[in-house]
């Protein structure tokens, strides 16, 4: 009886996979023949193309006006979180209730994530504006005038990842005046480790509970990525860099995903 | 969650707060107020440790009620 219990399910689960591979042969299949469509026969292929053209062209000939607008709303929200932080800290030094306490911790916990991301946020999109003029035949092409301008670019750019940088430390040291049991120089290679071990077990478990569910949103979401690029490689010849760069990420999160489980297995056996 | 437990009547008995807990137990005052409120399980050490502080056994704070669900 449990036999046929397990056969059933067994059956279910092959079937329920096999359905699954057809759904997304089915939705390849339309995907492909959508774009081919689009790219050889619709003229709405052809505006999708100009229209993505001149996005980029006009993110590149404002590019240093982005990235300066980017910088001063990045030094906004850092010095606001900061301020926000160092208010909370003063709360948390007279408050003698246990709840209010809770509560303050909790605003202290999201603003310094939400800034984490925030920070994350703002890196990302300097380099996807820098990269639509990041290129030597560019550079070599344009006007003097419009060298110089990218030029100045180029240095708000970096002054803006040295701001985050040192924004993102004045973040840490605000969050370890407050626990000094938090350990770890921010300026080190080896900080996310030493941050880690002055974690207690509770801290600890949020941590992995969090880098647990960002491995599987990796995961899910990097065999789409791959089709994707695939697909744009054969209709519109995109390049196979996107596609090689995201297998290697692809491989590189599984193998070191596998290799921590069963270095931790072995640890246990040893 | 079936685990239950009386640390903050034991806390409130030895007449300190959550983080004088927390500094006696190595942990933050953040993680004794989650096991007080029932929204996190510490792990036997921390069990131990804290029934250690208290001077009572660690039955005294952490009792398992069985699920009725879990037995159908």
């Amino acid at each position: 009886m449990k036999k046929d219990k397990v056969n059933k399910r067994k059956m279910n689960t092959y079937l329920k996979y096999g359905l699954i591979m057809l759904a997304a042969m089915i939705f390849g299949g339309f995907l492909g023949g959508g774009m081919s469509y689009l790219n050889h026969g619709a003229p709405l292929g052809q505006t999708i193309q100009d229209a993505a053209q001149m996005l980029v062209l006009g993110i590149r000939e404002r590019m240093f006006f982005i990235l300066l607008i980017l910088f001063v709303a990045c030094i906004i929200w850092n010095e606001w979180a900061l301020h926000q932080m160092k208010a909370i800290e003063q709360r948390l030094e007279a408050v003698e209730e246990e709840d209010e306490n809770d509560r303050l911790e909790y605003d202290l916990d999201r603003i310094y994530g939400i800034t984490n991301i925030v920070h994350n946020i703002f890196m990302i999109l300097d380099i996807l504006i820098l990269s639509t003029s990041y290129s030597a035949h560019y550079i070599d092409t344009v006007e003097d005038w419009q060298a110089y301008f990218w030029l100045a670019g180029m240095v708000v750019f970096v002054i803006t990842f040295l701001y985050i940088g040192i924004g993102q430390i004045r973040v840490i040291k605000r969050i370890q005046r407050i626990y000094p049991q938090k350990k770890g120089d921010p300026a080190s290679r080896k900080f996310a480790r030493q941050w880690l071990e002055s974690c207690d077990e509770a801290e600890k478990e949020a941590i992995y509970q969090g880098s647990y569910k960002a491995y599987m949103c990796i995961i899910r979401l990097l065999p789409i990525l791959t089709a994707l690029a695939m697909v744009f490689q054969m209709i519109w010849n995109t390049g196979i860099m996107a596609i090689v760069m995201l297998a290697i990420v692809w491989m590189v999160v599984s193998i070191t995903y596998c290799k921590g489980c069963m270095m931790k297995k072995g640890e246990k056996l040893r | 969650m079936p685990l239950v437990n009386h640390l903050k009547e034991q806390r409130a008995r030895l007449g300190i707060n959550q983080a004088q807990m927390g500094k006696l137990a190595g942990v933050s005052r953040q993680t004794i107020s989650l096991i007080e409120r029932g929204d996190y399980s510490p792990s036997v050490t921390l069990a131990l440790k804290l029934a250690q502080i208290c001077q009572v056994q660690v039955e005294d704070i952490f009792s398992y009620l069985e699920d009725e669900d879990e037995e159908g």
